[in-house]
């Protein structure tokens, strides 16, 4: 197991993670990174939308290791 | 009184000193069980119903991808289940969170209970339907409140439910990030996010990641929390008396 921090964007207000989850490897980091997007995103809808939801995992001695964003394109046709 | 079981019990409504005392022997031989052990298996066809004297228990169900959904939360003075005296195997397993003290409750004791004390049987059946209620609530938790919301409302519950069998001596959740994730259905690195968003609000209190409430009453505001799913003190506010049967009457409105 190792520590992996998860900062969030949501799109209104950006979290540094100073606590950290464990995790089995960084495979497991990525997953639980993408699965946290949705969640996040759905939840501060419709403001959180107006840029990208993202998320940056960093390792144990806090280095960034992962990103990754999630943006929603929305037009009115008419 | 110590009887933590009485406690709980009498938020049903009184109980007289036959009870008291008969509550007092089924309690009296606890064992110690350390955390993340289990009391019962899915599957299990159990001689014993469980109660939980001090510390914290969970219902949970394992998936077949391996991870674990908790959908009931035991507290002091709460009956892990009651159900196993009438239904046959487990659908569920029962496993303990933190260091707890349980007793076993053969049967045929619950039987006794049942059959010749009727306030501890009015309280029993009570339980059971608050457990229910606590339930609703939870699915409505985990279906329609943001999670943020769902949180903060479950600090609320265990806080007011600790309150109502005096077990609230710090405030603290003993509760870890993943446990929440599995109380609340999402991963354990939303509820790390989630739990940093009520720390940063000054709701609540992160000590070695344990939580405690900061300010209940902003906190039960928060996540527009009403304790009446827990039916406190329903004995009193009611006018439903056990007791009736005895002679006593009941109190006048």
């Amino acid at each position: 197991m190792s520590l992996f921090y998860f900062d969030i964007n949501d799109g209104l207000e950006a979290a540094y993670d100073d606590t950290g989850t464990e995790l089995a490897d960084r495979a497991e980091a990525r997953k639980e990174a993408l699965a946290v997007l949705a969640p996040v995103a759905r939840e501060g809808l419709p403001d959180s939308m107006k840029c990208a939801v993202t998320v940056t995992v960093r390792d144990g001695a806090k280095r960034p290791i992962f990103h990754a964003s999630l943006t929603l394109v929305e037009d009115w046709i008419e | 009184m110590n009887n933590v079981f009485a406690r709980k019990l009498r938020n049903a409504g009184p109980l007289g000193p036959d009870d008291m005392e008969r509550l007092e022997q089924v309690i009296s031989d606890p064992f110690e069980l350390g955390a993340r052990e289990d009391l019962i298996h899915h599957g299990d066809d159990p001689e014993n119903v469980h109660l939980v004297l001090t510390g914290m228990a969970c219902r949970y169900k394992i998936l077949p991808d391996g991870s674990r959904a908790i959908v009931a939360l035991m507290l002091p003075g709460d009956i892990c289940d009651l159900h196993v005296a009438i239904l046959g195997q487990m659908d569920h397993s029962i496993g303990t969170l933190t260091d707890c003290q349980i007793v076993r409750i053969p049967k045929n004791t619950i039987a006794d209970l049942l059959d010749n004390y009727p306030r501890i049987r009015h309280a029993l059946f009570w339980s059971t339907l608050v457990d229910e209620a606590i339930l609703r609530e939870w699915l409505v938790n985990m279906g329609r409140r943001r999670s943020d919301h769902q949180m903060a409302h479950l600090f609320c519950e265990v806080h007011t439910r600790l309150a109502a069998v005096d077990q609230l001596y710090d405030s603290l959740m003993p509760l870890t990030q993943e446990e929440l994730g599995d109380i609340l259905g999402i991963s354990s690195v939303h509820a790390q996010r989630v739990i940093s968003g009520l720390r940063n609000q000054g709701l609540i209190n992160v000590q070695d990641s344990r939580v405690s409430v900061q300010d209940f009453d902003a906190l039960s505001e928060f996540a527009e929390f009403e304790a009446d799913y827990l039916h406190l003190g329903e004995g009193r506010a009611n006018g439903v008396d056990a007791t009736a049967e005895h002679g006593a009457g009941r109190s006048p409105a």
